[in-house]
């Protein structure tokens, strides 16, 4: 009874430490909440122009890491000099993960992009939230590094992109297409007034 | 006896570090979030995104389970926003008030920026706290503008579904603006000439 008792409580006592020591440890947490996430993606700078990439790449010094989140096939076809190729739907598999976690853990900045800026600001607030904290966004992503690096010396020239910029004034555009200051308000400026009677005598009007 | 004791007391002790160790290493998140896994998953389903025709088409239907959320700052919302639509801006997402818009039940909620960027964060920030039945306006504005304001004719050996997309987009745009944006409309307008009978007695009036 007593060592039935005694080896009870042994294998729970070894059962406890391992669900401790050992808590799932591929397991993702958030180690931001919702509410921090949101005050950095509102107030920090997390973007990085071509200009500083080209500047970081050319560096003698190893501080960042490219991460390229497009498809394999479009990696092979051109990509930023030193960019690994993780594509973001496997940013969750355990040799990626391990990959990136390496790359943090040596103090490395972690540069992530798509094909467009968009691409790459899904796995950037992913990442962000489950612990990686030194992690950046390539502007424009690689058709924009392109397009400028094609602008070849004139590096100071490439026009500058401002993600969430309107392309249209959308106001102004229905304003305009509801006729505007053109002909179609004239037909609004004349509307179909009544004739109306006119009082011939001072007697008039019902009971 | 003595032994017995002994045996409650380990017990004891032993529930007493369990109930310590879930304290300290039970993940920060609340309760109701979604983990990062599945979070990972949601981000991947391109289910999330609503295109812009499907949006527009549920508008002018006028369908009372479309709740349109507009991300942009205040002043873009003034300025112009979709018919229906309430202005959430990304700042001020997580604010508690807001929660009886973002988790009304029964109604799909669509998200909506300039681009789809800031839409897609507010997603990934909405999903992550449990928030369901929650899409994004593929393209945002620009697209939308794009689509509706100012369709693409299809050539003329289009297939009929997308002459009968042109279609719908024309009739949209109209909707939309009051106008066709042609002017041709409002040449064809003449007013109306409104004829009165002519008084024929001095007396009328009465019962």
């Amino acid at each position: 009874m007593k060592n039935t008792a005694k080896i009870i409580l042994t294998l729970l006592f070894v059962l406890i430490v391992l669900v401790f020591l050992f808590p799932g440890r591929d397991q993702l947490r958030y180690s931001l909440s919702a509410e921090e996430i949101l005050q950095e993606i509102m107030e920090e700078d997390y973007e990085i122009s071509p200009r500083e990439a080209v500047e970081v790449v050319d560096s003698e010094n190893k501080t960042t890491v490219f991460i390229d989140l497009r498809d394999p096939v479009l990696y092979h076809k051109g990509h930023l000099d030193q960019a690994v190729n993780i594509p973001s739907g496997k940013l969750l598999d355990r040799h990626f993960m391990k990959m990136l976690r390496n790359f943090h853990d040596e103090g490395l900045t972690i540069v992530l992009y798509g094909q467009d800026h968009r691409e790459a600001v899904g796995p950037f607030l992913f990442l962000r939230q489950t612990g990686f904290h030194r992690l950046k966004v390539l502007k424009g992503g690689y058709d924009y590094f392109n397009r400028t690096a094609a602008s070849g010396n004139g590096v100071e020239e490439f026009p500058e992109l401002v993600p969430e910029e309107p392309r249209y004034d959308f106001a102004a555009l229905i304003e305009e297409m509801g006729g505007g200051p053109g002909e179609f308000q004239q037909v609004v400026a004349q509307p179909v007034i009544p004739v109306r009677r006119e009082k011939t005598t001072t007697i008039q009007g019902g009971c | 006896m003595m032994m017995k004791d002994k045996a409650y007391w380990i017990l004891t002790a032993v529930l007493l570090m369990l109930g310590g160790g879930l304290l300290i290493f039970s993940p920060a998140g609340k309760p109701d979030e979604v983990p990062p896994a599945e979070l990972f998953r949601a981000m991947h389903d391109s289910s999330r995104f609503m295109c812009t025709d499907e949006v527009t088409r549920r508008i002018i239907e006028e369908d009372p389970s479309l709740l349109l959320i507009d991300v942009r700052n205040p002043e873009s919302y003034r300025s112009f926003s979709l018919p229906g639509a309430i202005n959430i801006p990304l700042t001020d997402l997580l604010l508690p008030e807001w929660g009886d818009y973002l988790r009304a039940p029964g109604m799909e909620k669509v998200l909506y920026s300039n681009d789809d960027i800031m839409a897609g964060q507010a997603w990934i920030l909405c999903t992550r706290l449990g928030i369901t039945d929650l899409y994004i306006m593929r393209g945002g504005l620009n697209l939308w503008a794009d689509h509706i304001l100012t369709p693409e004719a299809p050539p003329e050996t289009a297939s009929m579904e997308l002459t009968d997309r042109y279609r719908f987009r024309l009739g949209a745009r109209l909707y939309f603006t009051g106008g066709t944006g042609t002017g041709v409309s409002a040449t064809q307008a003449e007013p109306i000439p409104v004829v009165r009978r002519e008084k024929k007695t001095t007396i009328q009036g009465g019962c």
